[in-house]
C-alpha cells in the first residue's frame, strides 16, 4: 500500500463517515449499493485483473452469501457476526470446487464453468423450496444497522457497509503489491513462464478465485442484511455481467478502479432510470443491458485501463504542475 | 565402470502433431556440467523437445526424466522446482511487472524467505542490466528484454537451464556479452542446453552438439567434429 493508498482510504472513510448527515435517503442508498458492489467487484479485479481469469457466475457466489447469511439468521437465529464470515466461507469454498477441476487447464474454462454455475444456482433456488423458500423469497432477516440515535436506517447501514468495504480495499490494495499479487501478476502475463520458474499456477488461481468468491459471498450477505428479503432474482447472470462491467470501466487492473467502476454504474443505472422511461417511452430495462454492453466494448478498445488508468495519467500530468505551481518563487 | 546418472533424459521419445511427426525415437541425455548446443534447421523439432524436457508439453511415447525422476505427465513446476528451468523463443516476459519484478518473482518462487531486492538487482547485474530494474518490462528494447529472460532463469538457480534462441534479435555487442554470460554460468555448475540458430554462438560455447533434423537426432559429436560430418553438412550447413 502506497502513502497515495493511505491518504485516498482516509479521505474515502472521512467522506462515509460525514455523508449521513449531509446526504439525502436517495444518496446514501446509492452509497451502500456501491459499498456492495465494489466488494465484489474488487474480487473481479484481482480475479481478472491479476490473474486474467473470468468468471462469469459472480452474481451466484454474491446469492449464495446473501442466502448462507439469510437463512441461518431467520432459520437458526445465528448472529450476522456469525453468518456473514460464514457466507464468505461458503462462497469460497464453492469456488474451490468448482475452480479446482478447471483451473488445472489453461486457458478461459473458468468462464464457462462459473457461467454454468450461475444457471445451476437459479435453479437450486427456484426449486428447491424447503430451503430457499423458492421464487417467492423470503423476509425478516436481521438489519446490521448500527444502533446510533437520531440516524436514519440507511446512515447507520452506511457504516457497517463502508467498515467492511474500506478493510477490504486495504486488505487488497496490501495483496497486489505483495508477493503474493506479483505470483498471480506474473501467472496473468504468461502462465507457462510462471511454471517454469516453479509457481505453482493451479493453486494460486484456485486460491484467487476462492478469495474473489469470498468477496462475493460477503457483499452478498451484506445485501441480505440490508435488504432484509430475499428472492432468487437479483443474482441471475445480468448481474454477473453487471460486475464485470464495472471491473473493467473502472480498471480492471486496479482495486481502486473496482470501487471507481461501482460507482459509475450504480450512478449511471439510477440515471438511466429516472430518465429514459421520459426521453425513450416504451424502453425496458434491456436497454439499459445494451447501453451497458457498449460501455464496456468502448471502455476496452478506448481506454482498455478503465477510468482509474484515465484518473492516474491525469494526475501524473497534473501533479508536476500543481508542485512547480505551489513552490515558492526564486529571485 | 557405471555411467553416472544424467541430468535429463529423454528415452524413445515421439511427439505427433495431428499426423505430423515433430520427433522420432530420440534419445538424449544431459550431463551435469556440460553445455549442449541443439542445432538444426527450421521445423526439425528444437522447440518441440525443450517443450517435452521442460515438461511444457507431452510426449506422444517415450520416457523424459529429470534427476532420475519421470517428469511426464506431472505440471512443469515441479520439474521447476527440482532446478529446471528455460527461457523462450518468444519471449514470456511478466509485461504488467517491472524488469526487477520479473527477477524477484523468480527468487520468490524458490524460497519462502522474505527476498532482499537487492538479491534481484544482482541477477539483473549479471546479465548487464546495471540500473535497468524499475523500467517496465516491455518498454524494454528487445534485447534488453531477451536479458531480462535470461536474468530471470537465472535467478531461478537452475541447475539445468535451457534456451529457446537466446542471441535471436541480439546485436554483435549483446551476442558477445551473452556468449561471455554463458560461459560464466557454466563456470557456476549450471548445465546448459542451448538452442540457436547463431552456429558460430553454438560451436562456441558447447562442450556437444546434438543435430536434429526433421525430428531425428542426425548427430551427437563434438564441436569442432560437426563442419566437418557429411549428414551435418547436407542436412544444415548445406554446400560450402
Amino acid at each position: 500500500m502506497t502513502r497515495r493508498d493511505l491518504i485516498l482510504l482516509g479521505a474515502v472513510a472521512a467522506a462515509i463517515l460525514v455523508a449521513p448527515v449531509f446526504a439525502s435517503g436517495y444518496v446514501l442508498g446509492i452509497l451502500v449499493t456501491t459499498g456492495l458492489y465494489g466488494i465484489a467487484t474488487i474480487g473481479l479485479v484481482l480475479l481478472v485483473g491479476l490473474a486474467k481469469q473470468v468468471s462469469l457466475g459472480h452474481a451466484a457466489f454474491y446469492g449464495l452469501g446473501a442466502y448462507v447469511s439469510g437463512l441461518l439468521g431467520t432459520r437458526l437465529g445465528l448472529h450476522p457476526l456469525v453468518t456473514i464470515p460464514l457466507a464468505a466461507a461458503a462462497a469460497g469454498a464453492v469456488a474451490y470446487l468448482v475452480g479446482r477441476p478447471v483451473l488445472r487447464l489453461r486457458g478461459h474454462y473458468l468462464a464457462m464453468a462459473t457461467l454454468g454455475l450461475g444457471v445451476v444456482f437459479q435453479v437450486i433456488l427456484n426449486e428447491w423450496v424447503d430451503v430457499s423458500r423458492g421464487p417467492s423469497g423470503f423476509s425478516g432477516i436481521a438489519s446490521i444497522a448500527v444502533p446510533i440515535p437520531g440516524m436514519t436506517r440507511d446512515g447507520r447501514t452506511l457504516y457497517v457497509i463502508w467498515a467492511v468495504a474500506l478493510a477490504i480495499l486495504a486488505l487488497s490494495l496490501w495483496l497486489v503489491r505483495s508477493r503474493a499479487g506479483r505470483a498471480l501478476r506474473a501467472i496473468g502475463d504468461s502462465e507457462i513462464a510462471s511454471e517454469l520458474l516453479g509457481i505453482g499456477t493451479a493453486t494460486w488461481k484456485l486460491r484467487v478465485f476462492a478469495l474473489s468468491a469470498a468477496y462475493a459471498g460477503i457483499a452478498g450477505a451484506l445485501y441480505a442484511h440490508y435488504v432484509t428479503f430475499l428472492s432468487p432474482q437479483p443474482f441471475g447472470f445480468v448481474f454477473s455481467l453487471e460486475l464485470l462491467v464495472m471491473a473493467v470501466v473502472g480498471g480492471i487492473a486496479s482495486v481502486w478502479g473496482g470501487m471507481i467502476g461501482a460507482f459509475t454504474i450504480v450512478v449511471l443505472t439510477e440515471v438511466l432510470r429516472r430518465s429514459l422511461p421520459s426521453s425513450l417511452p416504451g424502453a425496458s430495462g434491456e436497454l439499459e443491458l445494451v447501453l451497458f454492453g457498449a460501455a464496456l466494448i468502448a471502455m476496452v478498445v478506448v481506454w482498455p485501463t478503465g477510468l482509474a488508468g484515465i484518473a492516474a495519467s491525469i494526475g501524473a500530468r497534473v501533479t508536476p504542475r500543481l508542485r512547480r505551481a505551489l513552490r515558492p518563487a526564486h529571485g | 565402470m557405471a555411467e553416472p546418472t544424467p541430468l535429463a533424459e529423454m528415452r524413445g521419445v515421439w511427439r505427433e502433431f495431428g499426423g505430423i511427426v515433430a520427433l522420432r525415437d530420440i534419445d538424449l541425455a544431459v550431463a551435469a556440467g556440460e553445455i549442449v548446443a541443439l542445432i538444426g534447421p527450421n521445423g526439425a523439432g528444437k522447440t518441440t523437445l525443450l517443450n517435452i524436457l521442460s515438461g511444457v508439453l507431452g510426449p506422444t511415447r517415450g520416457e523424459v526424466r529429470f534427476r532420475g525422476t519421470s517428469i511426464v505427465g506431472s505440471a512443469p513446476h515441479r520439474a521447476a522446482r527440482a532446478g529446471l528451468t528455460r527461457t523462450f523463443q518468444q519471449l514470456q516476459l511478466f509485461t504488467s511487472l517491472s524488469a526487477l519484478e520479473n527477477v524477484l518473482v523468480a527468487c520468490e518462487a524458490r524460497s519462502s524467505a522474505r527476498v532482499d531486492p537487492s538479491e534481484a538487482m544482482g541477477y539483473l547485474d549479471t546479465v548487464g542490466l546495471h540500473g535497468q530494474g524499475h523500467a517496465h518490462a516491455d518498454t524494454l528494447a528487445f534485447g534488453q528484454r531477451r536479458l531480462v529472460e535470461m536474468g530471470r532463469a537465472l535467478a531461478a538457480r537452475p541447475a539445468l537451464l535451457l534456451l529457446d534462441e537466446p542471441a535471436a534479435g541480439l546485436s554483435g555487442a549483446e551476442r558477445r556479452a551473452l556468449s561471455e554470460l554463458l560461459i560464466r554460468i557454466r563456470a557456476q555448475g549450471v548445465t546448459v542446453l542451448i538452442v540457436e540458430h547463431d552456429l558460430e554462438l553454438a560451436l562456441s560455447v558447447a562442450d556437444r552438439v546434438v543435430v536434429l533434423d526433421q525430428g531425428v537426432k542426425i548427430a551427437d559429436l563434438p564441436p569442432d567434429a560437426v563442419r566437418d560430418d557429411p549428414g551435418v553438412v547436407s542436412a544444415y550447413l548445406g554446400t560450402p
